[in-house]
């Protein structure tokens, strides 16, 4: 029996989610982030990170695999009993929710900082929740045609950030391997919590049609990242010199502060409102998982209740509290932190715990 | 219900509105100059006024304070509206101001604030900014607008350089290089650029290119395009010196770095290929034409020889040696304390070829 049958998205739809999902905020500082760990050989973190979050992926995959139509609320419940299964439950819809929060407090601080200055916060988050309370209403299905239409949408942007590449010298990346492999290894940290987003592979999977493409689906997913990735890095890496990538904030975005044509100025401004797509792709799928896990707990069918106590409680928070810049990167390090367990860690654990159990439980049945 | 939401919709796209802000009502500040004057900073914006009943088409604001925020908090008591600086095209400061002190304490407010535009020129300008600032052009269209004008075909002409305010960043935080900017000055009540100003690492202003040294510069930075026009004198056997012209249509480059017996070496091997376009002696283009060529691949070692000579007594490093002692010669790169310094003692070998490739229509 299928549970999500009128909610099922096409393959496509599922590669677009996915690596939506992990093209977002991180990418406007990741470059100055690496530069900062590894130098020019930051890139090398990137394929490295590439590598390891594809195996995570396939980890997920993989236990997945084993009760088709459960999401990782149903399988928290069915592995480890109701109290522990629950706590499980709880603690994913937090790390969505610290995700979620992550993403839509950042986006609005890149606005009002690069674009609307006088605008205040809450009138902003008031415009980011329409969309998103309209999208995330809808379910998986309209999750997935989006970010594929976002995907096509912004298409034009990897061109563009390869403009000021004729500009830089290539110099500047030489030699490979500066001081090593000690520092790549760092920064493969910081890769490896760039490519974050996967993990909700634990809640979509259900959804996908085909099942039997989910592991290719992933690898192309992680790739179209890495490939993204790789692409500004390298970018911000041969125009920017080694020395000045990690002073400033965020390096792509001053990147294309340079762009500048006869009959346009300030590019970013135009390139920003655009990233608002990309960054949307990022923000509601946590919502959405947030909401969708909330209302498992209390065994709803529809969401949209909670979703809209959830729309209502992040304006009302938007009034109450403008986080500054610093309170903005704590809550990035915190859901790093958090990534780091609930995206690698566990996946790998329970991977380990379902295929054990499952070996004893087999022996049993028989 | 709906109805009501759509309106309520329609409000909210409206929140920008609330700060509009009118165009005449602004005073868009096009060019920013920065000078000195008894341990003062004094800022000049020169700005456009865009009403019909001015007299002058451009307005000036010269306030003396610490720093540039300082000035413009100051500029907004004299200016007829709100200053904006998002339209910067050139900032201009003067050869004292930039001799004195670290350039980049003053830039501060224009990288760390986005809305402001990294874009701008930079410029040196050879004297006190008041003969700048307060020029009568009649010929020419607004102050901020001549000056861009005259920069730009002057570094087209390759008789100075041209340096945005990103670049300068980029020049001065990078170990390996230094940073430079182009050179304007008023002469006999014009506007001339020319010339190229060099800084060392700790950003301050230490000496000068001349103009005639500045197409050779830009051979050394590779920057040969569209083409670059060069007029040597060529001494023939009779002892009289008679000029040839030539325009440099393609360059090949290989900068070679090694290090040896305790300093950097550079070989430097420069093909370019050029336009025979004037001769003031008769030559036998197909009995001397490899002679011609000898000659002056011989005079250009000259000059670049000598304004390496120069950069070096500067120790400074504006080409970019650094980036190719880095990239190649990493370990020993990385021991330099200062690579101005070790620029300084480098051993460079400069030898470039000529070709003729064409030489008109005569014979």
């Amino acid at each position: 029996m299928k549970r999500y049958q009128f909610n099922e998205i096409t393959t496509m739809q599922y590669i677009f989610l996915i690596s939506g999902i992990q093209i977002g905020i991180g990418i406007l500082s990741l470059p100055a982030q690496l530069a900062d760990i590894a130098n020019t050989d930051g890139w090398i973190a990137i394929v490295i990170g590439w590598g390891i979050s594809i195996i995570a992926s396939m980890l997920i995959i993989k236990t997945m695999e084993k009760h088709k139509q459960d999401t990782i609320f149903d399988l928290s419940r069915r592995y480890f009993g109701r109290i522990f299964g629950s706590l499980l439950h709880l603690a994913f819809v937090a790390y969505a929710l610290l995700a979620s929060m992550t993403v839509v407090f950042t986006a609005i601080h890149v606005i009002q900082t690069w674009v609307l200055p006088n605008t205040p916060n809450y009138l902003l988050m008031m415009l980011f929740m329409l969309p998103g309370f309209l999208i995330a209403r809808n379910g998986v299905r309209v999750l997935g045609r989006y970010a594929e239409f976002v995907f096509y949408l912004t298409l034009w942007m990897p061109v563009l950030i390869a403009i000021p590449l004729q500009k830089g010298s290539v110099l500047h990346m030489l030699p490979i391997l500066k001081e090593g492999w000690a520092p790549i290894f760092q920064a493969v940290k910081t890769t490896v919590l760039s490519f974050l987003g996967f993990e909700l592979a634990f809640v979509f999977y259900p959804f996908l049609k085909e099942k039997k493409h989910a592991i290719k689906a992933m690898i192309i997913a992680n790739s179209i990242s890495a490939f993204t990735f790789l692409l500004i890095t390298v970018t911000c890496f041969i125009f920017f010199s080694p020395d000045e990538t990690p002073s400033l904030v965020w390096p792509t975005l001053s990147l294309l502060k340079t762009i500048e044509f006869s009959f346009i100025e300030r590019f970013e401004v135009i390139f920003l409102s655009f990233y608002l797509f990309v960054m949307s792709t990022t923000g509601i799928p946590y919502i959405f998982t947030t909401v969708f896990g909330i209302s498992q707990l209390f065994k709803k069918q529809d969401h949209t209740i909670v979703l809209v106590i959830a729309v209502c409680v992040f304006i009302v928070v938007s009034f109450l509290y403008n986080p500054s810049f610093s309170h903005i990167q704590t809550m990035g390090s915190w859901w790093e932190r958090y990534g780091l367990w609930g995206a690698y860690v566990f996946p790998t654990c329970l991977f380990i715990y379902v295929s054990v159990v499952r070996w004893f439980r087999g022996g049993k049945k028989k | 219900m709906r109805k009501h939401m759509y309106i309520f919709l329609c409000f909210l796209l409206t929140v920008g509105c609330g700060m509009q802000s009118q165009l005449d009502d602004l005073t868009l500040v096009l060019t920013i100059g920065l000078d000195e004057k008894d341990g003062k900073i004094i800022v000049y914006s020169v700005s456009p006024v865009f009403n019909k009943e001015a007299k002058n088409i451009y307005e000036v604001i010269r306030t003396s304070g610490v720093t540039l925020r300082d000035n413009r908090f100051k500029a907004n008591a004299f200016a007829s509206g709100k200053i904006v600086g998002g339209k910067t095209q050139n900032v201009v400061v003067s050869k004292r101001i930039a001799k004195n002190h670290d350039m980049f304490s003053y830039l501060d407010v224009l990288y760390r604030d986005p809305k402001n535009s990294t874009t701008a020129n930079f410029i040196v300008f050879d004297g006190p900014l008041k003969n700048l600032m307060y020029i009568r052009l009649d010929d020419k269209p607004r102050l901020s607008v001549a000056i861009r004008d005259v920069l730009l075909t002057a570094h087209k002409g390759k008789q100075t350089t041209k340096m945005d305010l990103l670049q300068f960043r980029r020049l001065s935080i990078d170990r390996a290089q230094t940073p430079f900017a182009p050179m304007m000055k008023v002469y006999k009540g014009d506007l001339v650029a020319g010339g190229i100003a060099l800084f060392n690492e700790q950003r301050k202003y230490v000496g000068a290119l001349f103009q005639k040294e500045s197409p050779y510069f830009a051979i050394l930075q590779k920057q040969i395009k569209p083409s670059t026009s060069l007029t040597l004198p060529i001494k023939k056997q009779n002892k009289q010196t008679e000029f040839v012209s030539i325009s440099i249509e393609h360059g090949h480059f290989s900068y070679k770095p090694s290090f040896q017996h305790g300093m950097f070496r550079f070989d430097v091997r420069i093909k370019l290929r050029a336009v025979l376009t004037e001769a003031t002696a008769y030559i036998d283009m197909k009995k001397d034409k490899q002679k011609i060529e000898q000659l002056l691949a011989k005079e250009i070692q000259k000059q670049l020889e000598s304004i390496v000579r120069k950069m070096q007594k500067y120790e400074v490093d504006p080409i970019g040696f650094g980036l190719y002692a880095r990239a190649y010669e990493y370990k020993t790169f990385k021991k330099q304390k200062s690579w101005a310094k070790a620029f300084a003692k480098a051993d460079i070998n400069i030898r470039p070829t000529v070709e003729i490739i064409n030489y008109g229509v005569l014979q």
